[in-house]
């Protein structure tokens, strides 16, 4: 990854789960990830780190393999929660992780069923460390 | 003003339940198998091909008018496909759930065959078709799902004239997620720890639902120190639930203050909350008798010191916000619901109170033992998405208020009733049990043989939320879409529980 991570970062989360809540909960100022210039985008244009996270189906992995086509490089994906790392608590065929690790490289896998926020901005300040 | 708080829902007793089902079986005598009461509903079940006299029979005898359309659901009870259609009425007690079985093997088509009979008479029935609705129709902009939590889990596709909302259809395929029977070969302790991501916002809810349908099925009485620290734990979910809902209002508002000041107060609640059950979001803390752990007088007293700070701080969001010109300009008049549309559409909860229809299980009903405590229900005037909230803050206080009480009055004595759960055996019936969680009621239907569970259905009240945003979005702009369906709190873990995925 290019040092230039290491001034500014950007962040879309992509899926639909429990971690959702956790992850922006780091937005707030109790946690507040904004001082280490780390920020949430909208668009998959501005991302430079792709957070997947949560459920999904067929249908929901071609979308977030659609996302990380449109993002520039350099960019990379973090993986958050048990339901992407591990198996999926109600679809027990899900091969959501097999499917990207195919595709994409995996920079950070945060365990957790939902992962504590510090665990996340650990994470995130890992990866900006080392590239 | 008289009719804005006339009660709509009189209080609900089994007197009059007991006479609606005698009245049900004279009425329905030749058109259905069987009807069985189960905890808050009357069972019917009836052959499919009946399907079009009986609920042409409950929507129009005036004894019965069964106006509201809960929702449809699958089930599945001696290796055989079922529908279970849910009909309420908001003129008498009547709330039944009609079992009937699949027309075919494809989940799909006999959702499709349901829904074409049932959308004679309910408007909402439209949604279960699935994708075969949307195929045909004529939308010029298609939206995919959003970043934020109760925005991404359905697609919505618009018919737009410049930039007014003419027609607009709302596609979940990306949340079909969930296996058929997930819970088949579960034990009891393990489907409590994991049934709390059916709706994440307030993980406390759905695990009090199944825990208590259990107990009704038992005949369990709880101690009274357990009822508390339900209550209490309910009480505080129901706070972070509401702030969440205010600081993502705010954060589509792009009104950074509101937006940090609630993520402390959240924090400050999730805080007490880890301290009683070890964890901030998916509490795993209910169990069948009672609950895992007893509250000590250290975090009691934690409580108390937080409670005069939560009271100011959120007052202090609330003055700031609703003094704020552009806040209220662009909250008001937009999003109305009616009473009438709400209640159509089997809306419960605050936005269903925003209305002006007076609805509540924990007044209403015996839920827990809240009938010791005093508190009010707090009721709108206008519908609109500011009216929705103010509801949120005003029942923000009246919890807190609930909070004080109860850490006032709190009970000595055992917080958990040992049983055998791994020999625990039960009496092989049918329940139904509904709570009211923050969002609205929030319902389990549960098949039980000697063991273990046999069909379980989970139905939030989310998923009429999200039919009945179809309906308001019409006529507003682009522009409030996110706001509008914002406003109504939905959950996607309810949505999710409500389809089943068809293929992967």
């Amino acid at each position: 990854m290019s040092a230039i991570f290491k001034s500014n970062l950007n962040l879309l989360v992509t899926g639909y789960g429990c971690c959702k809540q956790d992850i922006f909960a780091v937005q707030g100022a109790l946690y507040d990830i904004q001082r280490f210039c780390i920020n949430f985008v909208n668009t998959p244009e501005d991302a430079d780190l792709l957070v997947v996270q949560g459920f999904y189906n067929k249908e929901g992995i071609i979308r977030v393999l659609n996302i990380y086509e449109r993002m520039s490089n350099p960019r990379g994906v973090i993986a958050v929660g048990t339901c992407v790392l591990n198996k999926n608590l109600f679809s027990k065929n899900s091969k959501l992780l097999a499917w990207l690790r195919s595709t994409v490289k995996i920079y950070m896998y945060v365990p957790g069923c939902p992962p504590r926020p510090e665990a996340f901005i650990y994470a995130v300040l890992r990866i900006m460390n080392e590239s | 003003m008289n009719d804005i708080n006339n009660k709509t829902y009189p209080l609900p007793g089994m007197v009059f339940r007991e006479e609606l089902k005698s009245d049900l079986e004279f009425i329905l005598k030749d058109k259905v198998d069987r009807i069985t009461s189960t905890g808050f509903d009357l069972l019917i079940e009836l052959p499919p091909e009946n399907l079009y006299v009986v609920v042409k029979e409950l929507k129009e005898n005036p004894r019965l008018r069964a106006n509201i359309f809960g929702g449809m659901n699958t089930c599945k009870s001696n290796k055989r496909n079922f529908l279970l259609v849910n009909l309420r009425s908001a003129y008498n007690d009547l709330s039944v759930l009609l079992k009937m079985k699949m027309q075919s093997d494809d989940i799909e088509t006999s959702y499709i065959e349901t829904a074409d009979i049932l959308g004679e008479f309910y408007k909402a029935a439209a949604f279960y078709k699935g994708v075969s609705r949307i195929a045909g129709c004529d939308f010029n902009i298609e939206i995919p799902p959003g970043i934020l939590d109760g925005l991404d889990c359905f697609d919505i596709d618009i018919y737009a004239d410049e930039d007014k909302v003419k027609e607009a259809w709302i596609d979940t395929c990306v949340s079909k997620v969930l296996d058929y029977e997930f819970y088949r070969d579960m034990k009891i302790y393990n489907l409590i720890a994991i049934i709390s991501r059916f709706d994440w916002k307030a993980g406390i809810f759905p695990e009090l639902c199944l825990c208590s349908a259990i107990e009704e099925l038992l005949k369990l009485k709880l101690t009274r120190r357990a009822q508390y620290i339900r209550m209490l734990l309910c009480e505080l979910f129901r706070i972070s639930n509401h702030l969440y809902f205010i600081l993502n209002i705010c954060n589509i508002l792009q009104y950074d203050i509101g937006y940090s000041m609630c993520h402390l107060e959240r924090e400050r609640i999730l805080g007490l909350i880890e301290t009683i059950t070890g964890s901030r979001v998916v509490p795993n803390f209910i169990r069948i008798g009672g609950v895992k752990r007893n509250i000590e007088e250290e975090t009691l007293s934690d409580i108390r010191k937080n409670l005069p700070l939560l009271f100011e701080n959120i007052r202090r969001i609330e003055k700031i916000m609703m003094d704020d010109f552009l806040i209220i300009e662009r909250l008001e008049n937009i999003g109305i619901i009616s009473k009438n549309i709400a209640l159509e559409y089997g809306v419960t909860g605050p936005n269903l109170r925003a209305s002006g229809v007076r609805n509540d299980l924990r007044k209403d009903n015996d839920f827990i033992s809240y009938r010791d405590l005093s508190f009010t229900t707090p009721v709108g005037r206008e519908g609109d998405c500011l009216e929705r909230v103010i509801i949120r803050f005003r029942e923000i206080f009246q919890s807190l208020k609930l909070v004080n009480q109860i850490i006032n009055n709190f009970p000595e004595g055992d917080y958990i009733k040992k049983i055998n759960l791994p020999h625990l055996e039960f009496q092989p019936g049918v329940i139904s049990q509904d709570i009211e969680c923050p969002h609205g009621i929030f319902k389990i239907y549960m098949e039980v043989g000697e063991r273990n569970i046999d069909s379980l259905v989970i139905k939030g009240p989310s998923v009429n939320s999200l039919i009945m945003g179809e309906e308001i979005i019409k006529g507003e702009s682009l522009e409030d879409i996110d706001l509008i369906l914002m406003s109504l709190d939905i959950s996607p873990g309810e949505i999710m529980s409500a389809q089943y995925k068809t293929e992967y």
